[in-house]
């Protein structure tokens, strides 16, 4: 990875110590994208990173909406399924969330594709009492209007080419 | 009486040199992370001591209640001089591809100091509920393989994008 995404995100997260027992680190960065009115599905991490995911905010917030995963005669409960659990997760910029445990396992997550995040507050936001700056949103009347937001999504990718392994050795 | 006096004087000896090379460690350390701090709070980070070992508390008072365990969320955790130079970085690359109209996706991977465009941002064919593709997954370790190969160490099998 370049510089500029190691220096300062990954020293910090490493020194949280909550990729201590990931067997390469953080080893990928992803880097998105959205627009006001861009989402994404709900769903899940696949099993080819360790379970840790940490994501740095840039630029506008959203909310980020967490649902349980039930499984269901072996496949994934329906998104629209009533008994689920859901919460929402606002993400400011310059913020970090980390996921992990049973939070990546037994969750799905996406982002609602609409230009404003309405009704947020203590009753509706699961983080509002970690948030950096309640005043813009309460000012705002509860609303966070989106703009541009770029997220970095720091991972260990578990799986490595065999090819490249045995061509230049293992990362760690 | 020579003998004992010269196992004492060995053992004093011994427990000096010790001791002092003890004490220069710790004052090196000190003194390192001090200087660390100090750095840190010159450029204006105040919510995040890096190298300070915290974590465990700072994780404990910022996990998200309510969830199942664990989601974290730590405001500011890169200030606003980091933040601008992340996005500038960003987009100077997105300019660079003329190809990324519509939206940035880029993924690095172990080694890899040039980005590999995904093909879109975000994800548009996954199925609600589930893990994304396999299909998906392989054309995108296609492109990260063809792409990057001679400057990444490590290349993507499988993936979820």
């Amino acid at each position: 990875m370049p510089p500029w995404l190691t220096n300062p995100v990954v020293d910090r997260i490493s020194s949280l110590g909550i990729f201590e027992d990931a067997p390469h680190g953080i080893n990928h960065c992803l880097i998105n994208e959205y627009l006001p009115g861009q989402g994404i599905m709900p769903h899940e991490d696949g099993d080819a990173y360790f379970p840790v995911v940490a994501t740095v905010s840039l630029g506008g917030s959203l909310v980020l909406d967490v649902t349980e995963k039930r499984i269901v005669d072996g496949d994934v409960a329906a998104e629209d399924a009533k008994e689920l659990k859901r919460w929402r997760i606002l993400q400011e910029p310059r913020s970090l969330l980390l996921t992990t445990g049973s939070a990546y396992t037994d969750t799905l997550h996406g982002i609602a594709e609409i230009t404003e995040d309405l009704n947020l507050g203590p009753e509706t936001v699961a983080n509002w009492s970690l948030l950096g700056d309640l005043g813009a949103i309460e000012a705002n009347g509860g609303c966070n209007t989106r703009t541009d937001r770029i997220s970095l999504t720091y991972r260990d990718v578990k799986k490595v080419s065999n090819v490249a392994s045995k061509l230049f050795g293992k990362t760690r | 009486m020579s003998i004992p006096f010269g196992a004492a004087a060995l053992v004093t000896s011994s427990f000096i040199v010790v001791f002092t090379l003890t004490s220069a460690f710790t004052r090196l350390f000190f003194v390192v992370r001090c200087t660390h701090f100090q750095a840190i709070n010159r450029r204006g980070q105040t919510y995040w001591k890096m190298g300070d070992n915290v974590s465990p508390d700072l994780l404990q008072q910022r996990q998200i209640p309510d969830l199942p365990p664990n989601m974290f969320y730590i405001p500011n955790f890169i200030t606003e001089d980091e933040e601008q130079r992340i996005l500038d970085k960003v987009r100077t690359i997105k300019q660079k591809r003329s190809s990324v109209t519509y939206s940035t996706c880029l993924m690095y991977i172990t080694d890899s100091r040039q980005p590999l465009d995904l093909p879109h941002t975000p994800p548009p064919a996954i199925n609600p509920c589930s893990t994304h593709s396999k299909q998906h997954s392989s054309r995108l370790v296609k492109n990260a393989t063809l792409a990057d190969q001679p400057r990444c160490r490590s290349h993507i099998v499988s993936g979820d994008f």
